[in-house]
């Protein structure tokens, strides 16, 4: 049982853990890959119904966590040290451990390690010596992003539930969304931005303590309404289309959700009922404004009966399109945003990582090119000098100066 | 002048295998020299008999198939190597730093022998073995058997401070194998690994996306998402397929980069200090050739795959048009054009402002196969055919003869057609509509279809 | 001994510049080379310092006969056992102080800024590391050149008139630096001069005229 938990204990911490799950991963990747074009979906589908692959994708947060505890405490004990705390053995705290026999002539070298550019601090038989910056904050930094990624990847892939439902002007929220009405949506165009050219607003109104109140969300980041991000995707049309056909007694019109955006793309709408069909696509020349920005629409029609075609051509909205005894029409059309209201715990984890990331990795490359930590402790007892040493870059020429002074500190 | 090609590659590729080997495992020269010629016999054997019983597309599939697994097990090494334990320091021991002993020398041998002979004879165009096919295979064979001798004689030659660790040795045995694999279109690893690679990309991408919901592209600046189009590009496979192709030897340089150098902290004279760390410094540049070099074999493995000495069969498209009945007809012979000859043809049906490229074969197995010049997945930039196969420009995939007018994956788009002795006829509407709906759907996102 | 010489001879052409010679210098000798112009010392020194071939006779140095070596090992045996200081100091011009020492660090195998840094101070110029010759007093460059000399802790230093160029107070200086390095590195001076008061600092004195050994004294502690 012991040696199960001294095994357990060294894969939870182990340093090679992270990359062999990953390389597991990887191999069922390419074996998933034989089978099917769409490997990577197959495989997050894999992972959240096997629970083998779920168990090891969750050993990977704890292992990062595990190191993570493990390189703060380590840390901690290395500063004890240098500091002249009592910090018990130093065994894996430095890259070099040399015993001399010797006094130690600790006068001198602290004047030497002074000259050579190291901050030296002396206590009761015993000098630390370090120099530059320590790069430790910012690689921990990095280590608690790695745990909020993968954990956030863990969380999305486990709690991910998205519902897609089409917000329409003047129209009350999808029932996933919860009460409120949907008071306007409006694209503008933002030539500022700078990655976005274009801003997307959808005001609501929702139910509160005092009445109630306006709410807006926008492209991004999503909002959070009643715990579902706010996530629009594309933008179409609810235009009310009547229709009326020779063979057909009367008028048919109804509601349709065509996705017509950007211009250009086609939706259709199926008269129910009947044999027709119409393909829209909103009519566009070059150099006219984007009618999502102007709120002018003028929409290509094609009337097909099956598949054969029996009728095109271009109406506005308000107005109607007559060919060969058919009548297309559109009174009034309204603006909708298909959406997406996703339910995902992972999500801000990983916005945070990648915050984490972008805080930590420059800097800490700029510290280990410029200012790289370089440390140095040595204590006297009796008749031996003990010297440690570890360098994070520089390492040639921190070896130079902790040889000269062992050579310093031995007897001539 | 192909095949003199290819069994200089031969001799470069086996001989430096030998070269590393008799290095590797110094003291069982004569372990290593037996291994190598009964696994080169053994090989060519094996995949003689194995070329006769499986199609020629199974047995390149195995093939490929052995050579990504060492590739993979050559990543899975480096990585490793990475991972240092705690204390350990640059390993400067003597010229042999592999597993000691003569079982390690001769499976090692024997199974690069082996492997060498299925993929030089695949390579040379030796399989499956036939009358007409006894010149590549008498050459692959005396390459093959000849070569270990002078190896062993050139490998004295070497400088004595050139050492071969075990993933030095895998690395250049693995490097070498891809650079003559290369050299086949049946056999090139880096074609679909860059094509699995840019799928793989453009996949996570789009994951990524949805997943960080960010907007849809439409809402984004035209250069930002003009940047962001070059991930959907072709050229993301080539360079992702580039840097995951030199990672394991990268990974091998920087692991002995990284990897602290004996200590020389107990010696009090400075001198003898700096002169131990000399030979220190000298016996990692020594250790560092095999990987740097295994990254330049790799990289000239890439350069072959992208500028194949093959020439594609690619005929112009010969104009054809629909009658009054909307029917577009084909004389099977027609002067010099014989759609019997197992070669595609080429046709284009102009339809208003609208061409449509299509194909017509003769397969192997006798009937005719109508598609277009154009898949479902990549853009429309056609086919050309070697070796029994036809390959799709834009992605590089091989698509095996016997299965062009199948639907699915990067094969052309088949199209309806009723075929006679004399002719074979194609609707014009089927043409015109199959066209535009494969052609104007991939052209929504570069580099090809959502 | 650390240097044998029997039968050394060297000839350039029809010129005998050193007849043949017998000498015997142990280790951790001082020895003076004295005599005048053309007397055969530079050769003699040159000899031993392997920069040049005997034409007879064999010199021995470290048990090593030096007439076995090729030019790689001639080149391996200076770099490791021979320490040069000439009259002209042949530093650098565009290098610091520092620089050069580590020059010589760097053909001998690798640099150590810090090795060199200590060994400026320990000739003195703790806090001149960062100067060119061009700033130094002759003094202070001929120090610089016996740190660059010692700092490959070589078994034989040579000298060649080092302290030609000097006044009295800096050949003093440099003197008295030699003899402090040579009692705690135990290395071995031949020094070639032709001034009597730097003579006297050694242990032994020859004397040479016209390629010849013509007197062997000790010599005691300088006046």
């Amino acid at each position: 049982m012991k040696r199960l938990l001294v095994v357990l204990s060294r894969v939870v911490t182990g340093r090679r853990t992270t990359p062999v799950i990953l390389g597991l991963f990887l191999l069922v990747y390419i074996g998933v890959a034989f089978f099917t074009e769409e490997a990577l979906v197959t495989l997050m589908m894999l992972t959240r119904r096997v629970p083998l692959l779920l168990a090891l994708l969750a050993m990977i947060p704890l292992n990062l966590a595990a190191r993570l505890v493990g390189d703060l405490r380590l840390e901690l004990r290395r500063g004890r040290a240098l500091a002249g705390h009592p910090s018990g053995p130093l065994d894996g705290l430095f890259d070099e451990e040399v015993r001399l026999a010797g006094e130690g002539r600790l006068a001198e070298l602290e004047a030497w390690l002074a000259g050579a550019g190291y901050r030296v601090k002396r206590g009761e038989e015993r000098i630390a010596a370090v120099r530059g910056i320590s790069a430790a904050p910012w690689r921990l930094l990095f280590r608690f992003g790695q745990f909020c990624l993968f954990l956030g990847i863990l969380l999305s892939l486990t709690t991910r539930a998205v519902v897609r439902e089409a917000v329409i002007e003047g129209e009350p929220l999808p029932a996933v969304a919860g009460a409120g009405q949907v008071q306007g949506i409006r694209l503008a165009a933002e030539p500022g931005g700078l990655i976005l050219n274009k801003s997307l607003t959808v005001t609501v109104a929702v139910p509160s303590a005092g009445g109630g109140r306006l709410r807006s969300f926008g492209l991004y980041p999503p909002g959070l309404l009643n715990g579902a991000f706010f996530y629009p995707r594309y933008l179409g049309l609810a235009p009310l289309v009547q229709f009326h056909a020779p063979d057909l007694a009367g008028e048919a019109g109804s509601y349709y959700l065509l996705m017509l955006y950007p211009p250009g793309r086609e939706d259709s709408a199926t008269i129910p009922g009947t044999p027709y069909r119409i393909v829209f696509s909103l009519a566009t020349s070059p150099g006219d404004e984007d009618p999502f920005l102007s709120g002018k629409y003028v929409l290509n029609a094609k009337l097909f009966r099956g598949e054969e075609p029996v009728a095109e051509g271009r109406l506005p909205v308000g107005g109607a399109l007559e060919r060969n005894g058919f009548r297309v029409a559109v009174p009034e059309v309204r603006q909708l945003v298909q959406t997406d209201f996703i339910r995902d715990s992972g999500v801000l984890l990983i916005w945070l990582a990648a915050a984490l990331f972008a805080a930590a990795v420059p800097l800490a490359l700029l510290i280990l090119l410029l200012a790289p930590r370089r440390e140095m402790l040595f204590r006297a007892s009796g008749q031996e000098v003990i010297g440690y040493s570890r360098a994070e870059g520089r390492v040639r020429r921190h070896n130079g100066v902790f040889h000269e002074a062992l050579d310093l500190s031995a007897p001539h | 002048m192909a095949l003199a090609v290819k069994a200089m590659t031969l001799v470069l590729c086996w001989g430096g295998i030998c070269l590393g080997l008799f290095r590797a495992f110094g003291g069982a020269r004569r372990t290593v020299l037996s291994g190598t010629l009964a696994g080169f016999a053994g090989g060519a054997v094996l995949v003689v008999a194995l070329a006769a019983a499986v199609p020629a597309t199974a047995l390149a599939a195995t093939l490929r198939g052995v050579l990504a697994v060492g590739f993979l097990l050559l990543g899975g090494v480096a990585v490793t190597h990475l991972y240092r334990p705690a204390g350990a320091t640059l390993d400067i021991s003597g010229p042999a730093a592999v597993p000691p002993g003569r079982w390690p020398a001769v499976l090692t041998s024997a199974a690069a022998g082996l492997v060498t002979a299925a993929v030089g004879g695949g390579v040379l165009g030796a399989l499956p073995l036939g009358p007409d096919r006894l010149l590549p295979g008498a050459i692959t064979l005396a390459i093959g058997l000849t070569l270990p001798f002078l190896a062993v004689a050139g490998e004295r030659r070497l400088p004595v401070a050139l050492l071969l660790t075990g993933e030095a040795l895998l690395a250049l045995v693995v490097g070498l194998l891809l650079l003559l694999s290369s050299s086949s279109l049946g056999l090139d690893l880096f074609a679909p690994l860059s094509m699995k690679v840019m799928k793989l990309i453009h996949d996570f991408i789009h994951q990524f996306f949805e997943s960080m919901l960010i907007p849809d592209h439409p809402f984004f600046r035209n250069d930002v998402w003009t940047y962001i189009g070059y991930l959907f590009s072709n050229s993301v496979g080539f360079w992702g397929g580039l840097a995951l192709w030199l990672l394991p030897p990268l990974l091998l340089v920087l692991g002995l980069l990284r990897k602290p150098l004996p200590s020389v902290a107990h010696i009090r004279q400075g001198a003898q200090r700096r002169k131990l760390l000399a030979s220190f410094l000298r016996a990692r540049r020594w250790q560092l050739v095999v990987p740097w070099l295994t990254v330049l074999v790799l990289a000239g493995a890439v350069y072959r795959s992208t500028h194949p000495a093959t020439e594609y069969w690619d005929p112009k498209p010969v104009p054809v048009s629909a009658g009054a009945d909307g029917t577009v007809v084909l004389p099977v012979k027609d002067g010099e054009r014989d759609l019997d000859d197992g070669r595609i043809h080429k046709f284009a049906l102009r339809d208003g402002e609208q061409e449509a490229r299509f194909l017509v074969v003769m397969k192997p197995d006798g009937r005719y196969a109508v598609a277009l010049d154009a898949c479902a997945i990549c853009q429309p930039e056609g086919y050309g055919q070697a070796e029994g196969t036809v390959i799709c420009y834009y992605c590089k995939t091989l698509i095996p003869l016997e299965t062009v007018g199948q639907p699915g994956g990067c094969n052309p788009v088949p199209i309806r057609f009723t075929a006679s002795e004399r002719e074979i006829r194609v609707a014009r509407q089927e043409l015109v509509n199959a066209w535009v709906s494969t052609v104007q759907a991939g052209a929504r996102v570069p580099g090809g279809k959502r | 001994m650390i240097i044998e010489a029997r039968g050394l001879t060297r000839s350039y052409a029809e010129i005998c510049a050193l007849k043949p010679l017998q000498l015997q210098v142990p280790e951790g000798e001082w020895l003076t080379v004295m005599g005048h112009s053309g007397s055969g010392k530079s050769t003699l020194l040159n000899l031993m310092g392997g920069l040049d071939r005997p034409s007879a006779g064999t010199i021995q140095v470290g048990g090593v006969d030096l007439a076995s070596l090729d030019e790689n090992g001639l080149a391996r045996f200076r770099r490791e056992w021979i320490g040069i200081i000439f009259q002209q100091h042949h530093l650098v011009p565009y290098l610091t102080a520092l620089e050069n020492v580590m020059m010589a660090q760097y053909f001998h195998s690798v640099t150590d800024e810090a090795e060199a840094r200590a060994a400026l101070e320990r000739v003195g110029l703790g806090n001149r590391l960062r100067n060119r010759p061009g700033e130094l007093s002759g003094g202070e460059q001929q120090r610089v050149c016996i740190a660059r000399s010692i700092i490959n802790s070589p078994r034989i230093l040579l000298g060649d008139e080092p302290t030609g160029n000097l006044d009295h107070q800096n050949t003093r200086m440099v003197l008295e630096l030699l003899r402090e390095l040579r009692d705690q590195e135990k290395f071995t001076i031949v020094l070639v001069t032709h001034n009597s008061e730097v003579a006297a600092w050694g242990d032994r004195t020859i004397f040479m005229d016209d390629g010849v050994v013509v007197r062997d004294e000790p010599r005691g502690a300088p006046a």
